[in-house]
């Protein structure tokens, strides 16, 4: 299907009719056609009108339902399946009930319960249904508001996304969600948050399958909006309510106002405290220095997501694989016959001077094999994570207040797991300014050589290279904010979370990115390579660069 | 009150000790008699207890000049006066004159010389011992009482079988005692008699035979007991002594002396009648026997209460099982309906909407709602219309055919009724058939319709009036509760007819019937102005 973002009038939406009466059925089919409307028949009878009904609605995305009040029998007086159908239909379709029941005053203290549903009786004219159903439709479709886009290339964009590629075949759904999560708008302006350089429009977190943006509702605050595959979408609204929604200190942190979960797509609209400027700590990092950037993560880590660190608890003999595997939804098992497969082919450079180990087969032996796995610890702290804390979750303001979106993957995790997190982010960045690789596998070695979880000294984050100098004071800052807030002290906790990210990284990517993999896998062999000496000196003496 | 009968054959010492007794403190003292024989005696006795106002204690000296001897004389006075008590004294104490006083049922033997104090502390024991007895035989006899009509309100769930029992279960219980119930129509605001109370009750006096209601401006101790029910909404009652000194009294029955009027209420406290006792003595009801006619009335309103929930219910499951399959098919004709105003919904978009064939679809879709609305449970909100306009263009329709002619009375140009359209013209064709075939027999057929704004502009009445044989009584308080017929079956439309009019929040009644004047129904609704306060709100 073909959509035409600045012209919305064209798109007809679906709308599913569920009708025992054959002849009602094309008559219902007839008006939908000549009302503007893609009619979508459920056929059969009884039961199987009932499950083709749903089978229909799924398969053509439908947006709208026209459904009989008895579709079981329509001699039983007490037939009321057609409400039972569009309730379980859910909210991804608006129902509109059509009906010939005699006592219409009780049919509607029945729908009170239903205030999503909506009711025509079979004996009102037809222009009283068009209207009906056009309301209905004006409340969850673009198409019949006309909801205008300022910049509808930037739909084209998203619809060109991974994540728009999952509604190619019904792509009025991305401008559905709009309409549903701003339910009175009629014109929308959408900025992207990440304002990348245009040289440069590759995330450098995995993220496929969501995208953020900024919208602006005519004189409104703007919304930031995350746009994401249904089920996580309602995820994220799940782990907002259990997590976030009234458990943050501080004053600035988002709020989530709407939600809306289409079939394949789904929207989370968060509002926030603070200046109608915001940017991502992304791009913060680009254009501020360590200083600003220093202040930034300490009011985040102290002021904003302090409560959760404060209310951590220990557990014992836990597998940190583990832990890293319930918030990445089990990845491993996910990839291992494919990803795992693979070998890192390395860098021949240094595989000449270092005999670093194969990380993707060290990693299968020594960690996902659960008899040998090397990182169960005795003891470690666990409590709420973000799960998925990088440069484009984390929004400051011109003032430099900071707060988190994105709720996908929060819930109980490894205490470490957010500083880690952002730190590889921080790290991956880099991959772009490779050209001093010398300067970069010292800065490796750097962040690789503590036992103890601190930070660095003065003269090992010095570097020939500005931006590997700025990474390492940053990373510098968030190893002392993780030394503070979580109490760990060994660095091989942190260290294992380091290589969980990496190896997961490179595993999301290997096949739509199979140049950027390597990087990853590099750090992920050297952690290794750490692992394997540890109590001995780094870089070890024998190999080392000078 | 004590009432004291001393006997002795020293008339000296009779009177002193009729003079001590007058003078004792705390005993109270309403007459004392005395006699110098047994046989003067007894007579005073049977004549109080006729009067219903018996001796309560005998005074009786043993030694007497006569052919009786006191005991003897004592044995005889309390077999006419069970209740009461008697002392024996004697100047000649012997020990088996003692034990044969008591044997013989003796309260008290006292030998002479006594103190009259002495005797004051005796009488004064024994009226408080007596007092104790009497409340404990009242309770049982109301217990007995209640037991009984208790078991009378159980037997049925019809008004008229239930007043018959418990009716009879009075007259039985109360002595010499008129009774009947009158039960309120709170619509016509009077009091007729309840079903089966003419068995009870009969009206002597012929000025009055014919009557059967009580209109509550009228007057009679009933309806003013009715009025202030109204106004205080808890139980009232009026003990008239003597009627001929209340002005409302109504002369029924020219034996009555006293009357006892009490209300009686419903679980709400609304007015559902009043019980009427009347006797033919003055001051026939004493203070003691409140607490029983209360009682009787709690009970009789108990029965009243559950016979008119359950006439509800018989009306409401007669007109459900008659309307079900109704509704089914109501159903099915909506569901066509529905096709038919979607194609021709369809052929008028199509041809264009001034094009002739566009016409003839709107009109197709008006015929398809007009279908729709005439069957009366679509439910359709009401709506107002000018009623008079309204009636008499519909009821000149409706009578033409059947050679009907109506004389109208209207009087509210300018009132718009609430209504549901096709259900109120149904009901005026029903009520025009029922008139049409009560007057088959007669020459000339016609009707009398008139309106009437009451009830500060918020109500309009519709009197609908035939010139047929009418309703008889004996139908009557059934006419819209059960299916009413001349014939073997059928006889729905009145319950239909109730059906629609309730459905508009109106009422439908059949007015008292008068003979040979016909039926006369008189119709309630709501105007626009009762209606627009209550959204406006």
């Amino acid at each position: 299907m073909f959509i035409d973002f600045s012209d919305l009038k064209k798109t007809k939406p679906r709308v599913l009719i569920v009708e025992n009466k054959p002849s009602t059925r094309v008559a219902n089919q007839s008006l939908l056609m000549e009302w503007g409307y893609e009619p979508v028949l459920a056929m059969g009878a009884g039961a199987s009108l009932i499950a083709d009904a749903k089978r229909q609605a799924e398969d053509k995305r439908c947006s709208l339902a026209l459904i009989d009040l008895r579709i079981l029998d329509d001699d039983d007086e007490q037939d009321t399946s057609g409400l039972t159908l569009a309730e379980e239909l859910g909210d991804k379709i608006r129902s509109i009930i059509l009906s010939g029941y005699q006592n219409q005053n009780v049919l509607r203290a029945m729908l009170k319960k239903h205030t999503e549903i909506e009711f025509v009786s079979k004996t009102d004219t037809r222009e009283m249904l068009q209207k009906t159903l056009d309301e209905e439709a004006v409340k969850c479709t673009a198409a019949k508001r006309n909801l205008v886009f300022e910049n509808p290339k930037i739909l084209e964009e998203i619809a060109a996304s991974p994540l728009g590629k999952n509604t190619s075949e019904y792509p009025d759904q991305l401008v559905d969600v709009f309409a549903r999560l701003f339910p009175n708008a009629k014109k929308l302006r959408l900025e992207k948050l990440d304002l990348r350089p245009a040289s440069s429009n590759v995330s450098t977190v995995p993220r496929p399958n969501s995208v953020v943006l900024k919208v602006y509702e005519e004189n409104y605050e703007p919304f930031v909006v995350k746009l994401a595959r249904s089920e996580k979408i309602i995820k994220e609204v799940k782990n907002y309510t259990n997590h976030i929604h009234r458990r943050l200190t501080g004053y600035f942190s988002a709020r989530l106002e709407r939600n809306a979960s289409l079939w394949d797509i789904g929207g989370a609209a968060y509002s926030y405290v603070g200046e109608f400027d915001v940017t991502t700590f992304s791009r913060f990092y680009e254009e501020k220095t360590s200083t600003e950037i220093d202040e930034c993560l300490g009011t985040f880590f102290t002021r904003i997501w302090g409560r959760h660190y404060e209310q951590a608890h220990d557990e014992a003999n836990v597998s940190l694989f583990n832990l890293y595997s319930q918030v990445w939804d089990n990845w491993y098992e996910k990839r291992k016959d494919d990803f795992f497969r693979t070998r890192f082919k390395g860098s021949n450079l240094l595989r000449a001077e270092r005999s670093i180990p194969e990380p993707i087969q060290w990693f299968k032996e020594k960690i996902a094999t659960p008899s040998n796995d090397v990182s169960i610890v005795e003891k470690t702290r666990v409590g709420v994570t973000h799960g998925d804390l990088h440069g484009d979750n984390l929004l400051v303001d011109t003032q430099k207040n900071v707060w988190v979106i994105d709720f996908e993957r929060c819930g109980e995790g490894h205490i470490l797991q957010d500083f880690i997190e952002l730190e590889a982010d921080i790290f991956n960045r880099l991959e772009e300014h490779n050209e001093n690789f010398p300067a970069y596998l010292k800065m490796c070695d750097t962040i690789l050589k503590q036992e103890q979880i601190q930070g660095f000294d003065e003269s090992e984050i010095a570097s020939e290279d500005p931006r590997i100098e700025k990474a390492l004071k940053t990373i510098s800052k968030l190893r002392a904010l993780a030394r503070e807030h979580t109490k760990i002290t060994d660095a091989r906790e942190y260290l294992y979370g380091l290589l969980f990210n990496m190896m997961f990284r490179a595993a999301m990517i290997y096949k739509t990115d199979p140049q950027k993999n390597e990087r990853p896998l590099l750090l992920a062999s050297l952690i290794c390579n750490r692992l394997d000496h540890w109590g001995k000196p780094w870089p070890p003496n024998e190999q080392g660069l000078s | 009150m004590n009432r004291l009968l001393v006997l002795d054959d020293n008339e000296r010492f009779a009177d002193t000790l009729k003079r001590n007794i007058a003078g004792f403190d705390e005993y109270d003292t309403e007459l004392v008699e005395v006699a110098t024989t047994p046989h003067a005696a007894i007579h005073l006795a049977q004549q109080a207890t006729e009067k219903k106002q018996p001796f309560t204690v005998f005074l009786i000296d043993q030694n007497l000049d006569a052919e009786l001897d006191g005991i003897q004389t004592m044995k005889e006075l309390l077999a006419v006066s069970p209740d009461a008590d008697a002392i024996i004294f004697t100047g000649f104490d012997t020990p088996q004159d003692g034990i044969r006083a008591y044997e013989e049922g003796a309260s008290r033997y006292l030998p002479k010389p006594f103190e009259p104090r002495e005797l004051g502390f005796i009488l004064k024991e024994l009226s408080r011992s007596r007092k104790v007895r009497l409340e404990e035989a009242r309770q049982r006899r109301q217990f007995k009482v209640a037991a009984s009509i208790a078991e009378a309100v159980g037997t049925s769930l019809k008004l008229e079988t239930t007043m018959d029992a418990v009716l009879g279960t009075l007259d039985e219980l109360f002595e010499k005692t008129r009774l009947c119930v009158l039960l309120y129509d709170k619509h016509q605001k009077f009091l007729s008699f309840a079903p089966a109370t003419l068995k009870y009750y009969e009206i002597k006096n012929p000025q009055y035979t014919q009557l059967d209601t009580f209109h509550l401006d009228q007057g009679s101790i009933a309806c003013r007991v009715a009025k202030e029910t109204l106004m205080s909404r808890k139980m009232e009652f009026v003990n008239v002594g003597d009627i001929n000194k209340d002005i409302d009294y109504k002369n029924l029955n020219p034996d009555t002396k006293s009357e006892f009027c009490i209300s009686l209420l419903n679980s709400n406290n609304d007015l559902l009648g009043v019980l009427v006792l009347e006797r033919d003595r003055i001051n026939g009801f004493l203070a003691s026997e409140l607490d029983l006619i209360k009682m009787v009335a709690r009970h009789i309103s108990i029965a009243i209460e559950r016979a008119q929930q359950s006439e509800e219910l018989e009306y409401k499951s007669i007109v459900s099982t008659r309307t079900s399959w109704a509704a089914n098919i109501a159903h099915g004709i909506n569901s066509e309906v529905n096709n038919i105003l979607s194609w021709a919904y369809l052929i008028r978009k199509k041809a264009g909407e001034d094009t002739e064939i566009g016409k003839y679809a709107l009109n197709i879709e008006e015929s398809a709602a007009q279908l729709a609305s005439i069957n009366p449970w679509a439910n359709k909100p009401s709506e107002p219309v000018l009623i008079d306009t309204f009636l008499q263009e519909e009821l000149l329709e409706i009578t033409k055919p059947k050679d009907i002619h109506v004389d109208f009375l209207l009087s509210a140009p300018d009132v718009k009724a609430m209504i549901k359209i096709s259900q109120f013209k149904n009901t005026l064709r029903l009520l025009v058939n029922n008139a049409s075939k009560a007057m088959k027999e007669m020459e000339e057929k016609r009707i009398f319709v008139s309106t009437c704004l009451t009830n500060n502009n918020s109500t309009i009445e519709i009197l609908f009036k035939d010139f047929g044989p009418g309703i008889s009584e004996d139908k009557h308080s059934s006419a819209f509760r059960i299916p009413f017929t001349s014939k073997q079956e059928g006889g729905y439309g009145l319950l239909f007819i109730r059906q629609m009019i309730e459905d508009m929040h109106g009422q439908i009644r059949l007015l008292p019937y008068e003979k040979s004047s016909g039926a006369e129904f008189l119709i309630q609704l709501q105007t626009s102005d009762s209606t627009s306060n209550f959204q406006g709100g």
